[in-house]
């Protein structure tokens, strides 16, 4: 046959990448060059389609590729309809040095119909007629699938030599043991992988159930779990292969090579934000690995190494993560030095004027308060009123840290100006509040990738035309003397990604324990002679109830030295915080 | 005690008690395979030379009656261990290529405490660099363009303070 005159499906590198964009795939993802021969464990049935494109865009070269059910007898394909089957098996074809493949049986489950015919409402039989001068009958037979796959297939891959169609596939011993062998033998003597398995996105169990002991060993320490898209070798790559030109860092007087794994504990030892900032920066295959190793994934994304997160993800308390936090504090850091406060030049005598400003201030949003909490208290009995507890909470967590304790400590600082290393910035409030903004909105994407908490609590959905009238009393004459409206875009926009963030991370599956969000408790005494500017200002007393009763919480202090550092207070901090400013009880 | 003999990459052999040589998973597994009768024969560690091998013994030898790690890794003991021990920490006062010799020799004989102090020897190395240091610290070459890197640079602008 003669496949030059056919039109062909293959795609480009820059088209894979298009494809892989536009399923939100990201790119960077690691290419092994040099494996030859790939063992793909499906979850159930044939590989899903980002499976396909993931083999493809991972894999280049591959000569051999066997597609394997971990566990089904019945190991074929359910597509009711044969186009996307089809068209999901002629992706093999792109790969282009292919000399044996072994794919499942395009068997076709068949929907019943009234006609009778197998697949109702498909339209598009001529679709294959228009690719490969193939014609479907309606009641394509089976034979029929397979002769079409194998001719395509042949057609496209010159070096093919072997298609083999599996089905009621199982391991047989000689089979296991064979690759047994062959791997672990590569794997602790050669130093040289030509092969590995992989296991699809599906498949959820404990590494494939072997029968013995001493297998199930191996399935563990050589097999390589891969979730499309990330992949990820547990081999070590050969020292000689074009494969360590793509993981190596290399440089004339490079050090010696070191594997990628290693360099992934290297940077699982470094704080969070070192890793996404500067270590990302260092060059490509870093980037890679930080943005595609599973561990490094999380941890860039949480501060939590992936055993530690999934743990707390499965503890019925949700944690803070210490990214979230890290990244507070540096917010929070920036917001001072731009908008309120100046480091550290300490100078002149108190200005008595900002002291009666900040005092002004303070005592009005002091005489606010109180109507506002018992608004909040109020809307426990409206008809809906989830999704307004949740924006109160959200903002309380997000904005009245915000104005609360830099109204505060400003009048603070105003006042024990002498002995304070700070000294406040005497701006404008339009300026502060722009500052503000610009802050905000250049946190904003960094923050809508960090979970908040391990586990999250159900929001309601936050839409833009939301009425927040009931909130200028909130905080808004802090901020805004103009009575303009209190919510601006950014701080919505912050809000939204943030719930966004949090809501996002767990599907709302059934049987999930879920986190709602219940009350906001002020606790506002405070005797002002115990409080100096470094002492800790402002407690978030995050509550996490279940079914009503208090099941954990964890607090937040934003105090210290750097009056902007955010951590997690502990319990002889709490005791001494009733005389602090602000103590909010959210209950998540 | 029983002893026995290793043969580095140089072909140099170096006599170590068992108990010493079992801190590597690699060496026990191996001792255990062939029923621990390795007297007379020397285990051939190919990818290891003599120096290195040295410096390897060396802290198996001063952490041969450490405990064994808890079966449950996961748990709390890999959190408290952030800090380095004292001896350790001199043991790794060496020049770099020997740093990285030693840990990919632990990683090779699969000794996981002597990879892990290596890796935070390393990671404390790193903290605090710009990407500009940490590529000199290690000889790596900035691959990313101007526009690759300036993208970077953009997203990470809320970390610089």
């Amino acid at each position: 046959m003669n496949g030059k005159d056919l039109p062909r499906l293959v795609a480009t590198d820059e088209e894979v990448r298009n494809k892989l964009a536009i399923a939100k795939i990201p790119t960077g993802t690691v290419i092994f060059l040099n494996i030859k021969k790939l063992y793909f464990v499906s979850g159930r049935y044939e590989p899903l389609e980002t499976e396909f494109e993931c083999i493809i865009y991972g894999f280049p070269n591959l000569e051999e590729l066997c597609c394997y059910d971990a566990e089904n007898k019945d190991y074929c394909s359910t597509h009711t309809e044969p186009e996307p089957l089809l068209a999901k098996y002629m992706r093999i074809s792109q790969l282009k040095n292919l000399k044996s493949v072994e794919i499942p049986w395009p068997k076709l489950k068949r929907a019943e119909s009234a006609d009778g015919s197998p697949w109702p409402g498909s339209t598009s039989y001529e679709w294959a007629s228009t690719l490969d001068n193939w014609k479907f009958t309606k009641h394509v037979e089976l034979d029929e699938l397979r002769t079409w796959v194998e001719q395509c297939l042949a057609r496209r891959l010159p070096r093919l030599e072997m298609i083999q169609f599996s089905g009621f596939k199982r391991f047989d011993d000689t089979e296991l043991n064979a690759r047994r062998r062959m791997i672990s033998n590569l794997f602790i003597w050669d130093r040289t992988v030509a092969t590995c398995t992989i296991l699809g996105r599906e498949y959820n169990h404990p590494v494939y159930q072997w029968d013995t002991k001493e297998d199930q060993l191996w399935a563990s320490k050589n097999t390589v779990l891969v979730e499309p898209p990330f992949l990820r070798l547990s081999q070590r790559p050969s020292q000689k292969s074009e494969q360590e030109e793509i993981l190596q860092p290399t440089g004339p007087h490079s050090v010696k090579f070191i594997p990628p794994e290693i360099v992934e504990q290297i940077l699982l030892e470094l704080p969070a934000v070192a890793v996404i900032s500067s270590c990302r920066r260092v060059c490509k295959t870093w980037k890679t690995l930080i943005e595609t190793t599973p561990n490094l994934i999380k941890y860039s994304t949480t501060g939590l190494k992936l055993d530690e997160y999934e743990a707390a993800r499965t503890h019925p308390i949700p944690k803070i993560t210490p990214l979230a936090l890290e990244i507070l504090s540096i917010f929070w850091k920036r917001l001072a030095r731009n908008g309120f406060i100046e480091i550290p030049q300490a100078t002149s005598a108190s200005d008595s004027t900002i002291k009666a400003k900040a005092m002004r201030t303070f005592n009005r949003f002091n005489e606010k308060r109180n109507r506002v909490y018992s608004r909040i208290f109020h809307y426990d009995e409206d008809d809906d009123p989830t999704w307004r507890l949740a924006c109160l909470i959200t903002i309380a967590v997000l904005t009245a840290p915000i104005v609360v304790p830099f109204s505060y400590l400003k009048y603070r600082i105003s006042e024990s100006i002498d002995q304070s290393p700070l000294k406040p910035l005497n701006r404008s409030r339009k300026k502060v509040r722009t500052t503000v903004h610009n802050l905000i909105e250049e946190f904003a994407p960094i923050m809508a990738k960090v979970p908040l908490t391990t586990q999250y609590y159900i929001v309601a959905d936050i839409q833009s035309r939301t009425n927040f009238n009931f909130l200028p009393d909130f905080s808004a004459d802090i901020f805004d003397k103009n009575r303009q409206y209190p919510i601006s875009d950014s701080y919505f926009s912050i809000i939204k990604a943030l719930t966004a963030a949090v809501h996002n991370c767990t599907p709302l599956a059934a049987g999930n324990p879920r986190y709602y969000p219940l009350t906001v408790i002020p606790v506002y005494e405070f005797t002002e002679e115990r409080v100096t500017s470094t002492e800790p200002i402002i407690l978030f007393h995050l509550a996490y109830t279940k079914y009503g009763e208090e099941v954990g919480f964890q607090r937040l202090v934003f105090s210290g030295n750097e009056p902007f550092d955010v951590r997690i207070g502990n319990e002889k901090e709490y005791g001494g915080m009733h005389y602090l400013v602000n103590y909010y009880r959210v209950a998540l | 005690m029983s002893t026995i003999k290793l043969l580095s990459s140089d072909n140099a052999e170096l006599a170590v008690d068992k108990e010493v040589a079992e801190r590597s998973i690699l060496i026990k597994n191996m001792l255990e395979d062939v029923g621990g009768d390795m007297s007379d024969q020397a285990i051939p560690i190919p990818n290891v030379n003599e120096a290195v091998l040295r410096k390897v013994i060396e802290w198996c030898e001063h952490h041969k009656s450490d405990p064994p790690p808890p079966a449950d890794e996961d748990s709390d003991s890999r959190k408290k261990s952030t800090d380095i021990e004292e001896w350790d920490q001199k043991f790794m006062q060496v020049d770099q290529e020997m740093l990285f010799e030693i840990i990919l020799a632990a990683n090779y004989l699969d000794i996981k405490p002597l990879l892990d102090v290596g890796c935070k020897t390393v990671a404390n190395m790193i903290k605090g660099k710009s990407p500009e240091e940490i590529r000199k610290t290690f000889n790596i070459q900035n691959d990313f363009t101007p526009e690759e890197e300036d993208q970077i640079r953009r997203e990470n602008e809320w970390a610089e303070e």
